[in-house]
């Protein structure tokens, strides 16, 4: 290959300890691009149907995509792909920092790690130099304390991705962290490498990334960086990154999450806004690889003497407003709490939330929740302290809620509001009054999160063609996935996608066009959800159904103006968009047509597999 | 024409005082340094570095770039280093990139770390103050060092 892309993928076996690289072929690359569509299809191609998401069957792939790591604008995203943990369907998630531009600087568009260690083991990748080396030193130590004793060990030029507490003892959303506070939080990739024993991978490369036309790549990526600085946003994102949203959300749009998405308004949301939260704790930006936005803010909680990447909106949401804590310094705290012992704080805070009304409602006892915690209520800030420490490490009620809400909820008998999609945690957009945006969950490949497709201003701003415009999405934002970079520069500041295509072609001389990148956009999206066919026997529309709280009124607010989308609204809108996407009305999968269409007949085999079993 | 005009001259590239307050350690400069000098993206041979040491207490990143102190020519057994204006430069012809050391001495000399190998190319690297990082860096968080005179006096 001309550019963009390695060429390399690097393949390690735990279990046999057995270390190899293979090619990556143009054909490979042009048919899914890359990052999270080329880590999509070995996820497909090469995990069985049968797998078990703990077992040593189950693999995660890392990949980085053509834009990675170069000077196109925040090229900094890996994505994690493998058998979900919470779900044992499709589960992605990415990450920023410095990961991405690493693992090409060591020569690898992709690392596939399979098998399973039986001793706690770290990976360490330097160029061509690849070890699976022990340790025991990093057992139970934190994600932020870890990376730090690991960059102490190993140098401060290596990038880590390293798994806490929570991942070593299986808590099903465990996240990957990196760079001291980012995080590949959900659907439990982290969790995955807990249960290898991979307690990290460490990355060191000193390599360049080839380019086709370096001239024609100057002028775009100059080009990006010229229209980012002159939007009129630029300054508020690099001031207050998605912390701005907690204002808009609660006031605008009556989506922040509040005391487990009983309502989208937050009476103190105020106290907890990005002005108050740069004012009181924010000591500097802290950015993804060549990322003029900045939006990482560097925090400094004096009352809890903590240092800590964040809080960003979703985790202001989910341990913030979804809790009922209004104290912006308790919610940094918490997020530090949470990113060293290796939760996400989505589904963290989530969970927590679905325990507190259920405490509320009576339906777990004093002694369930343990004698150490006096009862729980909203907004108490020690009490979910406590359940974090208990959720990591596994103790008492702990035990239960590391399985996640659908779990919890299916014990408990409170399924009604317990908040997820497919058993991932909804993350921090309550959408009871938003149609597209409840089919974006409703539909996003993962479960309940908004990476694939987020349409709440669109519905605020009364969008017509709803599902049309969740399938747009669907295809573009996962797109910025497949290329290796971060979708905020184009979300926020209008960058045009144009121009990311332009840069794939100059870096890799191809002449492709904005059709063909959506071809394969609609492909990668396609084999994700094949993938939930191939996994999981019985897949049908009913998985794409949010929770019963998303058609029943809010509790206690007043009635706002716009109406609820009501079930039968909701179900209208999933056949349009089925019929859209061509995928069968009552399966939910893609047709045998579709599939032939988009290239994926091989998909084929596997569904009619898949259905024998129902 | 020029009588009396006053022009400013480059002495070097600097981090703001107040740098700590403003870098995000995005490593734009890095990723545009390398690009300017060699013919692939990357960062790994970029003349000025960013680094955050001290994550995670307190947190905040440094730079190192070369500040054209000169010490690096001093030191060059080959005469390899030469002022250009107010920069100085690496003349090629001259530079044998100490190939009989681990590093090349004014690499190990170099009072603020802002000289580096590496291991893929025969030269040092060195900033020569053509000013990408400046003009790019998003937060605003380097200056040229200037000085002033007026032409024609």
């Amino acid at each position: 290959m001309k550019g963009g892309y390695t060429g390399k993928i690097l393949r390690v076996n735990l279990s046999t300890k057995e270390i190899t690289t293979e090619d990556l072929t143009e054909k490979m690359a042009k048919f899914h691009i890359g990052a999270r569509g080329l880590a999509t299809r070995i996820a497909y191609d090469e995990i069985p149907c049968d797998a078990d998401p703990s077992g040593p069957e189950n693999k995660i792939i890392m990949a980085t995509g053509p834009l990675s790591g170069t000077r196109v604008i925040a090229s900094g995203k890996t994505t994690f792909v493998g058998k979900s943990p919470q779900t044992n369907g499709y589960g992605s998630s990415n990450v920023g920092g410095h990961l991405a531009e690493e693992l090409k600087f060591a020569g690898y568009d992709a690392v596939v790690v399979e098998g399973a260690s039986k001793k706690l083991c770290y990976l360490y990748i330097e160029d061509d130099k690849v070890e699976i080396r022990d340790a025991k030193d990093y057992k139970g130590a934190g994600c932020i304390s870890g990376e730090r004793k690991m960059k102490d060990d190993l140098g401060d030029d290596v990038q880590i991705a390293i798994v806490g507490p929570a991942a070593e003892n299986s808590v099903a959303y465990s996240c990957i962290s990196h760079d001291f506070g980012r995080q590949a939080g959900r659907a439990g990739l982290g969790t995955i490498m807990g249960n290898k024993n991979l307690k990290a991978i460490a990355i060191k490369g000193s390599k360049g990334i080839e380019v086709h036309d370096k001239k024609r790549l100057d002028k775009i990526v100059r080009q990006m960086f010229k229209d980012a600085k002159e939007h009129p946003d630029f300054k508020a994102w690099q001031l207050y990154g998605t912390t701005n949203l907690v204002s808009y959300s609660n006031h605008n749009l009556k989506s922040l999450p509040t005391r487990n998405f009983q309502s989208g308004h937050f009476e103190n949301g105020d106290n907890i806004r990005a002005e108050v939260m740069r004012r009181k704790i924010v000591r500097h930006d802290k950015a993804c690889g060549v990322c003029p936005m900045a939006c990482g803010k560097y925090s400094y909680s004096k009352s809890h003497n903590i240092c800590v990447e964040g809080p960003e909106y979703e985790t202001i949401g989910m341990l913030g407003s979804n809790l009922g804590i209004d104290n912006i310094e308790d919610i940094a705290y918490l997020n530090y709490v949470t990113d060293e012992l290796g939760l996400d704080t989505i589904s963290a805070g989530n969970v927590i939330g679905h325990l507190i009304e259920a405490y509320k409602e009576g339906k777990v006892t004093d002694k369930e929740i343990g004698k150490d915690m006096k009862g729980l209520d909203w907004g108490k800030t020690k009490e979910v302290e406590l359940l974090l420490n208990k959720i990591a490490h596994k103790r008492g009620i702990g035990k239960l809620l590391a399985k996640g809400v659908k779990r919890v909820s299916e014990v408990l008998g409170t399924q009604e509001y317990a908040m997820h999609v497919k058993g991932v945690e909804i993350s921090a957009y309550e959408s009871r009054r938003r149609p597209a945006n409840k089919l974006a969950y409703g539909t996003a490949s993962i479960g309940g999160h908004h990476n694939d497709a987020w349409a709440i201003v669109f519905d605020a701003q009364g969008g017509k063609d709803k599902a049309e415009k969740v399938i747009e999405l669907q295809h573009l934002r996962p797109g910025f996935d497949d290329l290796g970079v971060c979708r905020l520069p184009w979300v926020e500041l209008g960058i045009k996608p144009e121009l990311y295509k332009d840069a794939l072609n100059a870096l890799t001389g191809w002449s492709m066009t904005m059709d063909e990148m959506f071809e394969i956009f609609e492909r990668n999206a396609n084999l994700r959800r094949a993938f939930w066919g191939k996994h999981v026997p019985g897949f049908s529309r009913n998985y794409d159904n949010v929770p019963k709280r998303w058609y029943e009124e809010e509790v206690g607010d007043k009635k706002p103006e716009e109406d609820l989308v009501t079930k039968k609204e909701y179900d209208k809108l999933l056949t349009k968009y089925y019929r859209l996407r061509g995928w069968n009305i009552h399966s939910g999968l893609p047709t045998y047509k579709k599939l032939r269409e988009l290239g994926l007949g091989f998909v084929i085999k596997d569904l009619k597999k898949s259905r024998e079993k129902d | 024409m020029t009588k009396g005009k006053k022009l400013e001259n480059i002495l070097s590239i600097k981090p703001k005082d107040n740098f700590e307050e403003l870098c995000s350690g995005c490593g734009t400069c890095e990723a545009f340094c390398h690009a300017a000098h060699y013919d692939t993206e990357g960062k790994k041979k970029s003349a000025i570095k960013i680094s955050g040491e001290n994550f995670p207490v307190p947190g905040g990143y440094k730079c190192n770039v070369c500040n054209q102190c000169g010490i690096c020519a001093k030191e060059c057994p080959s005469d390899a280093i030469y002022k250009d204006k107010m920069i100085w430069k690496i003349d090629y012809d001259k530079c044998d990139g100490c190939s009989d050391l681990e590093f090349p001495i004014c690499v190990d000399k170099c009072p603020t770390d802002s000289m580096h190998s590496h291991p893929d190319e025969e030269y040092p690297i060195k900033c020569d103050g053509c000013g990408e990082c400046v003009e790019i860096c998003p937060l605003g968080a380097l200056e040229y060092k200037t000085k002033q005179r007026v032409v024609g006096k």
